[in-house]
Order: structure tokens, then C-alpha cells, then sequence
């Protein structure tokens, strides 16, 4: 079963705004238990969403929840199970070589890790010199103009080329990341937890760097994140994620005022909020349970969910990801 | 309560690195009240973990080393001089420690059952009733404890490994074998960092409960403000080795002192609202080997001036009650008016000096 | 502008490495031995080979005019251990390139590509793993004329497979780490990702291995050489001077002890220089 896509407004009126585009993608794992049993883990099932141009399209939830699974489907980095990908209309499984090529310099991924995502053994200008010449997008001495240029888009000055990643820090190292990715010119960056390594300090750095590359270069991001707070700052629209599936979608402002899912409630409500105690806004809370066995039918958020009105009829049938209202995205047959 | 728990003064501990001396943590000072809790801030380096195992006398010796003249006080005595024997019977038993990973700090090839009784008939003393001893009567203190931090069905729990749990059971029974020793203090070196949001909020809630049952004082490392928030009494702000900024958790957030907990506090993004933009604090967090001279956070500070050339004394404050900040301004309040502070920091000025190393 | 950076790393390294007393000892053993062999023949105070009145210069213990006394043809050791050197290490060092070339090849090639490649391959490993290694030789120098060229390359062919192991192991490793995901993202092609991004990363056990397998190959031609199937009389090697007093082991003790202490030297050595090559290079030391 196939959901409609979680996708914008400009995105069912015409397709001109999508550039990104994911239907019901799914990706199974087979893993050995302990006995030798084969187990499939499913970590992404029936996900479906779009990334218009321009926007910044937020992908929330736990760890585990299948973020990272689906940033890799929707680059290409590995066949989904079921489902397809899309950029500009075109399918990615049954694209040729040159296709996949320009695809490749169209979107872009940018990591969690600012260890390892870079290669120890080459210098940052060798890096991007690399990326430049493989793509024949500069040569001779318009590369080293460039390689300063795409430094300069991320905030480090021209010294930096010559030197190795261990010799920067770890907000300097994900600019270089983000450099790198840009080096191609793509249109749409997944960032998958761009800012989670990164020191309270230095994340302001990098999210307000990736805002101001929003605008200038007229981005779109695919922003994977846990930290609920950080997608607050950056996206347009939000997808909450919940055992492989998404669970509630809509636009930022709606999701953070009005949350539906049980699930995006008890997220919003563990958030800690750094104010004085005195003045701690106690909203509608909605706290959860200890994480039960998984149930093989019914709501995956069943054995967590507190909501008032959960019973048996919850654990009967897996609930369809319903559009509410234009553009609100909800998987519960409760709310 | 008028003598303090934990008394550390000027706590200094060095490591020999490969670039020279880190001065990981560099004259510290402060006290831990019974059964109250302390959050100690700041960021990745700076510190928090190495002050955690200055107390305890864990630190790899070396390369680390503690500095002659620091002080580490249990209700009185010298924990710096103390002799091997004793540290053993503190560690697990008046101070216990919890780490940020519940899956490396418990042994895989134990059932946590074991490894919970195991601490209790470490420090049998302490855990089990008088007259109770030996291992029936740890195993069902354990499973007693089991239950009491949340793991559903315990007596069957008692035999999983560690690896059949998820991360917040396993921070679970870190809980329980921290605790089940009922020690007077206990140092958690980020324990729900590693966990999410929702199972961070419960184990949150169990360590505060555990905490007013047992009146057990709590040493909080963390680097997460709203954490702090949600959390402490007071508040301790580390940076570069140093502690910059002392307060109530009530006056920390209303009115930071240190520019440096203003700009985080201004940087962290709010769930409440989309800002504009976010202000930034410019620069890169420094490292142990190459302190900044003077005022550490001088180069990264807006407001600096001539005077931040010198060092800074942990400056008391009329402010709010116990509070004090080791920043010039404290003596010069209206310079902050005339500073500039944290901007939004501008897409172009932004160009930056690399490399430390 | 690329040089200065890689100089610096180059200069952390040799600083680390240097602060390895051991391994500087090592080092300036095998400097000191290149050295020797490299001037041998300004250095020998004999022709190597030269057996001039048999009968009145042989089994001569060692004496000032004989450093290490001479063999039963009456040749000077020490001049026959200076030349041997050349021998011994220039055998070491060509077996010991062949072997790590073919190693690294065969290893990084099963890793990088996985599958029935990968399985082929390594069963290929563990086939030739299952001879001993000195049966092999045996058997191989027996089917052919003993010669130092082939002494050198039987050496290197039955070298290499540690190395394709280590090699095979690290590159799955690294295969997936996050920097060659991002250079797959980049669209860039399988070779250019395994020779460019992977294979710069697993050379810091190679090298290591190399330096400590060194040690080994000299070992090897050694004891070739003593079963009389490695290098052949008259030129010299360590190892079949080592054979030709084994007669005479008792009555003239110096013709065995001089050639054999070069080799445990210089066995040593490149132990000690693997050892501190590998603590100075070992990637979690860099910060
Ligand atoms: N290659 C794989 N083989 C088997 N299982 C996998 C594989 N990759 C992911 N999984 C499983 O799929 C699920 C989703 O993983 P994924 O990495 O997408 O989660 P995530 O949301 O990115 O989590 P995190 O926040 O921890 O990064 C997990 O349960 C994981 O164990
Ligand atoms: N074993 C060690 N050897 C050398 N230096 C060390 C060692 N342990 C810590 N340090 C130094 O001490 C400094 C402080 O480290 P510490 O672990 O206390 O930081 P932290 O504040 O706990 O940071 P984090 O938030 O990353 O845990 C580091 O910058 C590091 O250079
Ligand atoms: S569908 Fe039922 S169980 Fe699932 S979240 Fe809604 S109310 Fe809770
Ligand atoms: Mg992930
Ligand atoms: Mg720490």
C-alpha cells in the first residue's frame, strides 16, 4: 500500500517545484539472530515524501528510527527493497550512467561525522581540486580560484587548501564538508545530523552558514536531525519518523504548536528547554511508556503510546498516514 | 548541612600529550552540598570528565598527573592523599560514578543481575539490611533494585546480558548498580547523552526521584543547558579548564554573567520560536595544550578590552546570591552596555583563522 | 603549497618515531649495515673470494690482520660477511617489494570488490597459508637452478600473503567509512576511489609489515642458503657461510658465529624500526 506523498502545496499543483521525490520507499534488512533464524529488520517502510526548491524538508525522530536508512535510499547508495526515488521526474533505478552521473552532481550529502567524512590523507585543497576535476568543472588556474571560492562560501580563508583535516576543528571540518558538496553545484543537500557532533558552541555557526547558503545558492535541504530544537531553527516543513515509517507530517509552524501524533507530542514534551525554572512553559504533556516488545500488526507506537483515547482498537490495524488538513500528514486512528 | 560533602580547591590536573602539557583542568574550585545537585557545563576539552576522575583518582597516571596544592575533601578528609585501599572502598560506595555509555561501561560477558549484585556485595556494608549477607541476599537487593529503576519484569531481566537491552535499560542498571550502594554522592558524567529525547526525560525523572528517596547529592556533567534547566540546583560553568561562571540555576538563565554563558545561551536554538537568525559565539573552542593567555575566552569574547589581558579572578557578584563570574565586567558592569555582545554573525565578516595544531 | 603540509605530518611522524630509543637503535643498525654493504668493497680488507695459499691462511681464529678469522679456504670472514651484506639485504629488500606489491594488490582487490572475487581470492590465501613456508621454497628452488634472481623472486611469492591478509582486513575497514561513501556521492569511479581514498589509508600496516617482514625474508634466504638450495658458493651470503663452518663448528667456532650474529642483527633491527614505525604511525595517535 502506497501513501500519497508527504509533500507541499506547490507539489500537487504541478510538479514543476519538485526536485526531490521519494514513494513508497522501504528497506529491509535480513539479519541472523542468535540461533542462526533469519530476522528482517524493516528499517524504512512506505515512505513517501518531496523536496520542493528552496526548502528545507526536516526528517525527525529516535535513533534507529530509519533516518540514515532513508538519506542513503533517497542518494542512491543503496536499492530500496520497494519503491522509487526520483529527481526532476526521473526514476533513479533506470537511470543511464551519464544520468546518474548528473545526479550525482545535483545531490549532495553532507555527514554527521566531521572525523570521518573527510580523508585523512588529503589536504583540503586536494579534495576539492579532486571533486572539481573529476566533473571537469575547473581546470588549471581557474580550479585554485574556485577551491578559494567554495573556502571563502563556508567561512575559511585560501591557507586553508594546503592543510590536512586532523589539523582543523570539528565545526571547521564539517564547513569543509559542506564545501565539498558544493563544489558540484547541486540543488539539493541531505544533511544527515549535520550539527549532533558538533559543540553547543559551533552548532549556531554551521546552521546559520547553512541558512545563508539556503539563500544565496537557492538550496534545498533534506535536514536529518533528533534535536528538535535545531529543526525548529531551520525547517519549513517537518516529517516525524517512528520505527521506519513516517508518522506526522506538516508544515514547522503547525507541527510545533499544534502537534497530532501522540508520538511528536511526547518528543515536543521530553524536549529539556533552557530557561529558568520559574518560568518553565508546562504545555499539554504527554509522557510515555517503557519501551514494550514490538507487535507484529497495529500501531508500532502502541506499547508507548499514553494517549487518552489508545485501546485495543490501536493494536488491531496498522493506521494510514492521513492527510488532515492540507498539507497535515497524521498516522492515528485517535487524534 | 553546613559543612560541605564535597570540598575540591584549586583542583589542577595536567597530561603530558604529544603537543605538550594539556592543562586539562586548571585551578578549580568548588563544593557539593548533601543531597543537592550541581551541573557542571561546558563544552567538548574543556574539562568536565578529567575534574570527574581527578575526584575519584581515576585518571591514567600517567600521562596524567595531579597537580601538588589540589584538594579533593569528603566531609573533611583528603581523598588526594588517601591511600589505595580507601579510594576503593569510596569509589562505589560513598561516591558513585555513571557514564555517558551505558554499553561500554557494563561487562558484556556478565548478566546484569550478576554485575548489579556484584556492586552490592562489593560494598555489602552499605546495600543489604544488617545481618543480611552473602549472595541470596544480594541477588534479591539487586532484583529489589531492578524494580525500583523501571525494568518491567525483573527477576526474569536478572539474567540478560547487556547487549539484550536497549541503551536507557542498560542506563537503567548503571542507575541501579550507582546507587544500590546508597552512596552520599554521585557523579554522572552524561548519562543521557548517548539516549534520546523521551528516554533522556525518563531517566531524568527516575535520577531525581532516586535522588529526594535517598537524599544522595548528584555531580551532573553535561553539556546540554536545557538539561541544567530541567535539573539542577547550581550550576557550574567550565571553560578552558577553568570554571567561569557559578550560580543558582535560577540566575544563570535569567542573567547570565559570563559572556560566554550569555552567547550560548543565545545560540542555542529555541523550540518555542524560529529566530531570525542565530547569534553566534566566532571562533573555535581552544585546546588544553594552547590556552589563550589572559582571559581565556578573550578571543571569542565581544566584549574584550584592554584589561582582558590579564586573568581574571572568579569574581563575586552582588548580582544574585552566590553567584560569581571570572570576568572583568563583574568589576566594570557598564561596559556590557557599551559592548557590542553576540550578533547574529554576518555571512561575509565571517572568515576565519585556521588550525591550532 | 601541498609539500609544506605533507613535510609537517612527515616531521610529527619522525617525531614520534624518534622519541622510540629502540627503534633509532634499530634504525642506525640498519643504516650502519646498508652503509657496509653499500662500500663493501672499500671496506673489505680482502677480496671476499680470493683463496690464495689454502693450507697456510685457513682456520685462522680471529686476529688483527683477520678481524674475524678466516674459513677453511682460508678466505677473510669479516671482507665475506661485508659482502654478503650486499646479498643478504639487497635479497631482503627486492622479496620483500614483490611480496607487498603483490600483497597489497591481491588484498586491496579482494576487499574493495567483495563477493565471489573476494572468496576466490582469499581461498586462493588460504590454500597457499597451508604449505609451510619453507616446504615451499624447499620444493620450488628444488625444480629450478638455484640462482640469487630466483632465490629473490621464490622469496617474494611466498611472501605475500600476511600482507594481502592485513591489507584485505584494513580495506573493508575503510571501505566503509563515511569519506568513501561521500566520494560515491561525488560520482566518482570505483578505481579512483580504491587507489585514491582507500588505498593511502591501509598503507600504515603495510609498511609496518614490510619492515618487520624484512627481517623475515633475511631468515628465509638464510636458511635456503644453509640447505644449500639459496644463494651458491662462491658468493657469499650470510647464509651459506653459516653452512660452510657447520662442519667445523666446534674446532673453528668463528666462521658460524660472525655471519650468524649479522643476521640476528640485522633481524633485530628491522624488528625494532617495524616496532616504532608502527606506534609512530598508528592513525589514533594523530589528534
Ligand atoms: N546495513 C544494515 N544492516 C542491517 N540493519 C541495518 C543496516 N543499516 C541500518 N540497519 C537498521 O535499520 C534501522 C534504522 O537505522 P538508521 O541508521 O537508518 O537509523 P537512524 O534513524 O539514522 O538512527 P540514528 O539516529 O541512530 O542515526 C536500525 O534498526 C538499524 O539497526
Ligand atoms: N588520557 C588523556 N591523555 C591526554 N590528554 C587527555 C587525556 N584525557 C583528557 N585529556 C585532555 O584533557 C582535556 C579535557 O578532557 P575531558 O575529557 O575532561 O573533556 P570533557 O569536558 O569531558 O569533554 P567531553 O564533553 O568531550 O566529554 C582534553 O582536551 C584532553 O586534551
Ligand atoms: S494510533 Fe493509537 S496507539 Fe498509535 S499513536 Fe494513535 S492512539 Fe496511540
Ligand atoms: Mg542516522
Ligand atoms: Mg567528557
Amino acid at each position: 500500500m502506497i501513501d500519497e506523498p508527504v509533500g507541499g502545496r506547490a507539489a500537487s499543483e504541478g510538479n514543476g517545484g519538485v526536485l526531490l521525490e521519494a514513494e513508497g520507499l522501504a528497506r529491509h534488512y535480513a539479519s541472523r539472530g542468535p540461533w542462526g533464524a533469519e530476522r528482517i529488520t524493516a528499517a524504512v517502510e512506505d515512505v513517501s515524501l518531496r523536496i520542493l526548491r528552496g526548502e528545507t524538508l526536516a526528517l525527525v525522530g529516535e535513533s534507529g528510527c530509519g533516518k540514515s536508512t532513508t538519506a542513503r535510499l533517497l542518494m542512491g547508495l543503496e536499492p530500496p527493497t520497494s519503491g522509487t526515488v526520483r529527481y526532476r521526474g526521473r526514476d533513479l533505478g533506470s537511470m543511464s550512467r551519464t544520468e546518474l552521473l548528473e545526479f550525482r552532481r545535483r545531490v549532495q550529502l553532507v555527514f554527521q561525522d566531521p572525523f570521518g567524512s573527510l580523508n585523512p590523507r588529503m589536504t583540503v585543497g586536494g579534495m576539492l581540486g579532486e571533486v572539481l576535476s573529476v566533473h571537469a568543472l575547473a581546470a588549471g588556474e581557474e580550479r585554485g580560484r574556485r577551491i578559494t571560492e567554495l573556502l571563502g562560501l563556508v567561512g575559511l580563508g585560501p591557507e586553508a587548501a594546503e592543510r590536512y583535516p586532523h589539523e582543523f576543528s570539528g565545526g571547521q571540518r564539517q564547513r569543509i564538508g559542506i564545501a565539498r558538496a558544493l563544489a558540484v553545484e547541486p540543488d539539493v543537500i541531505v544533511a544527515d545530523e549535520p550539527v549532533s557532533a558538533l559543540d553547543v558552541s559551533i552548532q549556531a555557526q554551521v546552521l546559520n552558514l547553512l541558512a545563508d547558503l539556503q539563500e544565496r545558492l537557492g538550496l534545498s535541504y533534506l535536514f536529518i536531525a533528533h534535536d528538535l530544537a535545531v529543526v525548529r531553527q531551520v525547517a519549513d516543513r517537518v516529517a516525524v519518523m517512528y520505527a521506519g515509517r513516517i508518522v506526522e507530517a506538516s508544515d514547522a509552524d503547525t507541527l510545533y504548536h499544534q502537534p497530532l501524533h501522540p508520538y511528536t507530542r511526547s518528543l515536543l514534551a521530553a524536549v529539556p528547554r533552557p530557561r529558568p525554572p520559574s518560568e518553565k512553559p508546562r504545555a499539554t504533556e504527554l509522557r510515555e511508556g517503557a519501551d514494550p516488545p514490538k507487535r507484529a500488526t497495529g500501531c508500532a507506537y502502541f506499547g508507548r503510546c499514553r494517549h487518552p483515547a489508545r485501546d485495543e482498537e490501536c493494536s488491531l490495524a496498522l493506521p494510514l498516514l492521513e492527510e488532515r488538513s492540507p498539507g497535515r500528514w497524521v498516522r492515528c486512528i485517535k487524534t | 548541612m553546613t559543612s560541605p560533602l564535597l570540598q575540591v580547591r584549586d583542583l589542577r590536573t595536567y597530561f603530558a600529550t604529544d603537543r605538550g602539557e594539556a592543562r586539562a583542568v586548571d585551578g578549580i574550585s568548588f563544593e557539593v552540598l548533601e543531597g543537592e545537585t550541581v551541573a557542571l557545563v561546558g563544552e567538548s576539552g574543556c574539562g568536565k570528565s578529567v575534574t570527574a576522575l581527578s575526584i575519584l583518582r581515576l585518571l591514567p597516571e600517567p600521562p596524567g598527573r595531579l597537580l601538588a596544592g589540589s584538594s579533593v575533601q569528603l566531609r573533611g578528609e583528603e581523598l588526594t592523599s588517601a591511600a589505595e585501599s580507601r579510594l576503593r572502598e569510596v569509589r562505589g560506595g560513598e561516591i558513585s560514578m555513571i557514564f555517558q555509555e551505558p554499553m561500554t561501561s557494563l561487562n558484556p560477558v556478565f548478566t546484569i543481575g550478576q554485575q548489579v549484585s556484584e556492586a552490592i556485595r562489593e560494598h555489602e556494608a552499605m546495600s543489604t539490611g544488617p545481618g543480611e549477607r552473602g549472595p541470596a541476599a544480594a541477588k534479591r537487593v539487586a532484583i529489589e533494585w531492578l524494580d525500583r529503576v523501571g525494568i518491567p519484569d525483573p527477576e526474569h531481566r536478572y539474567g540478560y546480558y547487556p547487549h539484550q537491552l536497549s541503551g536507557g535499560m542498560r542506563q537503567r542498571v548503571m542507575i541501579a548498580m550507582a546507587l544500590s550502594t546508597r552512596p552520599s554522592l554521585l557523579i554522572a558524567d552524561e548519562p543521557t547523552t548517548a539516549l534520546d529525547v523521551t528516554v533522556q526525560s525518563q531517566i531524568l525523572e527516575l535520577l531525581a526521584s532516586l535522588q529526594t528517596e535517598l537524599g544522595t547529592a548528584v555531580l551532573l556533567i553535561t553539556h546540554d543547558l536545557g538539561v541544567v534547566a530541567q535539573v539542577a540546583d547550581r550550576v557550574l560553568v567550565m571553560y578552558a579548564g577553568q570554571i567561569v561562571e557559578e550560580a543558582s540555576v535560577e540566575a544563570l538563565f535569567r542573567a547570565p554573567e559570563h559572556p560566554y554563558t550569555e552567547g550560548l545561551l543565545q545560540a542555542v536554538p529555541d523550540l518555542e520560536e524560529r529566530r531570525e537568525r542565530l547569534a553566534e559565539i566566532p571562533g573555535n573552542v581552544p585546546r588544553a595544550t594552547a590556552w589563550p593567555t589572559g582571559c581565556r575566552f578573550k578571543p571569542r569574547c565581544p566584549y574584550a578590552w584592554s584589561r582582558c589581558r590579564d586573568v581574571p579572578d572568579l569574581l563575586r557578584s552582588g548580582r544574585a546570591e552566590q553567584s560569581a563570574a571570572r570576568c572583568w565586567l563583574v568589576d566594570e558592569p557598564e561596559r556590557r552596555r557599551s559592548g557590542s555582545g553576540f550578533g547574529p554573525g554576518s555571512p561575509d565578516g565571517r572568515r576565519e583563522e585556521v588550525g591550532e595544531s | 603549497m601541498l609539500s609544506r603540509a605533507r613535510r609537517e605530518r612527515g616531521r610529527e611522524t619522525w617525531r614520534r618515531f624518534s622519541r622510540h630509543r629502540q627503534a633509532i637503535l634499530g634504525l642506525a643498525l640498519i643504516v650502519l649495515l646498508t652503509g657496509t654493504a653499500l662500500l663493501a668493497p672499500a671496506l673489505a680488507p680482502y677480496d671476499p673470494d680470493a683463496q690464495t695459499d689454502i693450507v697456510a691462511t685457513r682456520y685462522q681464529a680471529p686476529s688483527v690482520s683477520h678481524p674475524m678469522g678466516t674459513d677453511r679456504f682460508g678466505r677473510d670472514i669479516f671482507s665475506r660477511v661485508l659482502y654478503g651484506a650486499r646479498i643478504s639485504l639487497s635479497i631482503g629488500f627486492l622479496a620483500i617489494l614483490i611480496a607487498i606489491t603483490l600483497g597489497t594488490a591481491i588484498g586491496a582487490i579482494a576487499g574493495f570488490f567483495g563477493g565471489r572475487l573476494d572468496t576466490v581470492l582469499m581461498r586462493g590465501v588460504d590454500l597457499v597459508l597451508s604449505f609451510p613456508r619453507l616446504v615451499l621454497l624447499v620444493v620450488l628452488v628444488a625444480l629450478f637452478e638455484p640462482s640469487i634472481a630466483l632465490v629473490t623472486l621464490v622469496l617474494g611469492l611466498t611472501g605475500w600473503m600476511g600482507v594481502s591478509r592485513i591489507v584485505r582486513g584494513q580495506v573493508l575497514t575503510v571501505r566503509e567509512m563515511e569519506f568513501v561513501t561521500a566520494a560515491r556521492v561525488l560520482g566518482f569511479g570505483r578505481t579512483r576511489i580504491l587507489a585514491r581514498h582507500v588505498l593511502p589509508n591501509v598503507l600504515t600496516p603495510v609498511i609496518v609489515a614490510a619492515t618487520l617482514g624484512i627481517g623475515n625474508t633475511i631468515l628465509a634466504e638464510a636458511a635456503l642458503s644453509f640447505l644449500g638450495l639459496g644463494v651458491q658458493p662462491p658468493t657469499a651470503s650470510w647464509g651459506n657461510m653459516v653452512a660452510s663452518g657447520r662442519d667445523a663448528m666446534l674446532d673453528a667456532w668463528w666462521i658460524t658465529t660472525f655471519p650468524g650474529l649479522a643476521i640476528v642483527f640485522t633481524v633485530m633491527a628491522f624488528n625494532l624500526v617495524g616496532d616504532g614505525l608502527r606506534d609512530a604511525l598508528d592513525p589514533r595517535r594523530v589528534s
